[in-house]
């Protein structure tokens, strides 16, 4: 990917990151951005990218069931 | 970076055969220029081929790829087209190959049913060297990198489109707004965070329903799962309501804004049908003017012989001058001494002074008497004086026929002549080529009045629809809160009641998602915000710099990326020319394209009309600031090359001209290559 496009998902996670530091602080910076991450690098590939994020949303909520 | 190497065309439309549209690697404007109906869109659309496999024009219906097959290649029994494009992008080269192909066993195939979808094949070239062919799934992907069909529209432009943007852009309930919205946030980048969005949403859902499972399986909560199921139930059924509601007002919408295209440009129609008859009575104004200024040259030369004697006759006129000077003279002393004569004899037979009336004495009479006898002596005899005045009126008649003879000087008359002829004739070339472009457009938006008026009916219905739909997504929407607020209510009962660990934990779980889901709901309207501060101050730089007018201050941004002039005082400004409308949406397109994460090439066609001379360099200036590869379709007229290799001299890199074979064949010449 070229370095216009990594600018412009860090300015992306840096807004996200914003709103989760104030209103959401529970949701740990690594897991939203890996979410997008999936998001990003399965743009073209929406169903992919669904099970992928739902593998890691399920993981994420079973180790706060540990907890 | 993605760079366009080669675009191949094999019997797509005007192109027989195989024509090869080469992209110099080197940052630059390339050229491409081209007569009208020869073939300039069409490799636009050769590009909408192979990269999406249809081509759709701003918004309106496709097109039917039948129409693309070169019709010499047709009548030679040669069914198929094919487009290859060649590209780079982030270090990989891919072919991409698109064919369109009569189905199996087929002939002569006549619909676009008798045809095999065109899929695209994929070759890729790794920086190593390696070669693959791509499956499926990774074509898909790699043309959605390239460039999505939403975002095309971004890359590979026209007046049209700029038109479209235009009168979309300016108010945010204008027909296709949306779609303009969209499109743009496809650009920038949003849609990572939609996606994230909507599949959250699918995810909260499994999650909300193993949470009621739960509360329902348990003796304490049973009662008020049930109420919450119920209610979501409801809830769920009322969003599939808005999505059925969101789907029908998007067909609606995109329904009116093709009749709106259409009543447009019958609306343009009626002024081409103007333009049109104004054209013919030009060319036909220009050809009697011609007739007739060639009847005055006939006739101015049947007296060019004239023009030879003019020196020997200005001679003789020289000496019939001095000749009447001389016979002038002698009638006028004569005439002066009659007078003197007459006032001597007075005088005499008076005995008295004329001049001074005192009475004459002797020696004065005498003197008076001499000088009399004087007079009669040097008189010029009644005959001599008649010789005199009928060589003068001979020789004003010859003096005076002399100027008539050579007062028309017709050389000079039939010079001035053959540049009239030569200035209406070049008007007339330009009148021709006027109607020519304008019977082109009268023909392609042809539409009768009652389908007019069939058209005006669709449109208001669709306007009702519209409206009943917005209405009932309103009322829906409004349900869903309710029912949110109330499952709230229960939940806070299920707090109370419930102590068990399981409904507890799955509660958390769910909570953890709606949170998630919230983030990035919020995340999204807040990046759209960033993104419209910074599409604003970029569009506000480029117009700057495209704009003559030094009181425009900025543009300011609106809900749908809609771009406002602002006066140095503050003010809106109204009224826009449409050349302004013209210079707005580029600097929006200038701004998307400097924001937008995928720079890529940036292909104009014929989008200068409406600027004028000034606003034209001011864009052409700014050309290479767009894109990296920046292609220029332009037909002859509407800009002087000259001037765009004096405004930006380095930065042509190659031209090629569309030259014409037949009215069934253009050929792509290369004619300047600059790297």
């Amino acid at each position: 990917m070229n370095a216009k496009y990594e600018e412009e998902m860090r300015n992306m996670f840096d807004i996200i990151n914003q709103i989760r530091e104030s209103d959401y602080p529970e949701i740990p910076q690594e897991f939203i951005e890996e979410i997008l991450m999936i998001e990003r690098n399965n743009l073209g590939e929406r169903e992919k990218a669904f099970t992928l994020l739902k593998s890691k949303i399920s993981e994420y909520v079973s180790n706060l069931k540990m907890e | 970076m993605l760079v366009f190497k080669q675009l191949t065309l094999e019997n797509f439309g005007p192109y027989f055969g195989k024509q090869k549209l080469i992209f110099p690697s080197k940052k630059g404007v390339i050229i491409i220029r081209g007569k009208n109906g020869r073939g300039k869109t069409t490799i636009m659309n050769a590009l909408r081929f192979v990269l999406f496999g249809s081509v759709k024009l701003s918004g309106r219906k496709n097109i039917d790829l039948v129409q693309y097959l070169n019709i010499i290649s047709k009548t030679k029994g040669n069914f198929r087209y094919k487009v290859i494009l060649d590209i780079e992008l982030d270090g990989k080269s891919y072919e991409i190959t698109r064919l369109l192909s009569p189905k199996p066993g087929l002939l002569c195939p006549e619909t676009i049913n008798d045809y095999q979808f065109p899929e695209a094949l994929i070759k890729e070239t790794t920086e190593s060297g390696e070669q693959k062919v791509l499956i499926d799934s990774e074509v898909k992907r790699i043309l959605n990198q390239i460039m999505d069909e939403h975002v095309a529209r971004f890359y590979l432009f026209d007046g049209e489109l700029l038109k479209e943007y235009e009168s979309q852009l300016m108010g945010e309930q204008d027909v296709g707004a949306a779609k303009i919205k969209e499109g743009i946030e496809n650009i920038l980048g949003v849609p990572i965070l939609k996606n994230a969005c909507e599949q959250i949403d699918v995810c909260l859902d499994q999650y909300s329903r193993n949470f009621e499972l739960i509360i329902q399986s348990n003796k304490e909560t049973e009662k008020l799962g049930i109420a919450i199921t119920t209610a979501n139930t409801k809830r769920e059924s009322c969003k599939i309501d808005v999505q059925e509601l969101n789907s029908d007002l998007s067909e609606i919408r995109n329904e009116l804004s093709q009749i709106q295209n259409k009543l447009e440009n019958s609306i343009l129609n009626q002024e081409a049908i103007k333009e049109q008859a104004k054209l013919q009575k030009d060319i036909e104004n220009f050809n009697k003017k011609i007739e007739e200024k060639k009847e005055q040259r006939i006739s101015e030369l049947r007296s060019t012989w004239k023009g030879l004697l003019s020196p020997i006759l200005q001679a003789k006129k020289g000496e019939i001058n001095s000749e009447i000077k001389n016979s002038n003279q002698i009638i006028s002393e004569r005439e002066k001494r009659e007078k003197y004569i007459e006032e001597l004899k007075t005088s005499l037979n008076n005995n008295r002074c004329k001049l001074c009336n005192q009475l004459l004495d002797t020696e004065a009479s005498l003197n008076l008497k001499e000088q009399l006898d004087k007079c009669d002596c040097d008189d010029l005899s009644d005959s001599d004086l008649k010789i005199t005045k009928d060589l003068l009126l001979t020789l004003q008649n010859q003096s005076k026929y002399i100027d008539d003879f050579t007062k028309d000087n017709s050389t000079e008359k039939i010079c001035i002549i053959e540049s009239e002829i030569r200035e209406i004739q070049t008007k007339l070339l330009f009148a021709k080529k006027d109607l020519e472009d304008t019977n082109q457009e009268v023909e392609s938006m042809s539409l009768s009045l009652s389908e007019y008026q069939s058209l005006i009916d669709q449109r208001d219905l669709l306007k009702k629809k519209e409206k009943s739909s917005t209405d009932g997504l309103e009322k829906t929407q409004k349900t869903i809160k309710e029912i949110e607020e109330n499952v709230k209510k229960l939940e806070i009962q299920l707090n109370h009641v419930s102590n068990d660990g399981e409904v507890e934990n799955a509660k958390r779980q769910r909570d953890f998602v709606t949170q998630l889901r919230d983030l990035v709901q919020n995340g999204i309207s807040q990046y759209q915000n960033d993104l419209k501060k910074r599409v604003e101050i970029d569009a506000t730089s480029l117009f700057i710099k495209l704009s003559d007018e030094k009181e425009y201050n900025k543009l300011k941004i609106n809900e749908n990326y809609g771009l406002e002039i602002i006066h140095k005082d503050g003010e809106v400004i109204p009224l826009r020319s449409s050349g302004y409308e013209h210079l707005v949406a580029f600097s929006l397109i200038g701004a998307l394209h400097k924001n937008a994460p995928l720079q890529g090439p940036l292909f104009m066609d014929t989008s200068f009309g409406r600027l004028d001379q000034e606003n034209s360099q001011n864009l052409i200036r700014v050309l290479p600031e767009l894109s990296e590869q920046v292609i220029l379709l332009v037909h002859d007229r509407e800009i002087d090359e000259e001037r765009i290799r004096g405004l930006i001299p380095s930065a042509i890199k190659a031209k090629y001209q569309i030259e014409r074979v037949s009215s069934r064949e253009s050929k792509l010449k290369l004619i300047e290559d600059n790297v």
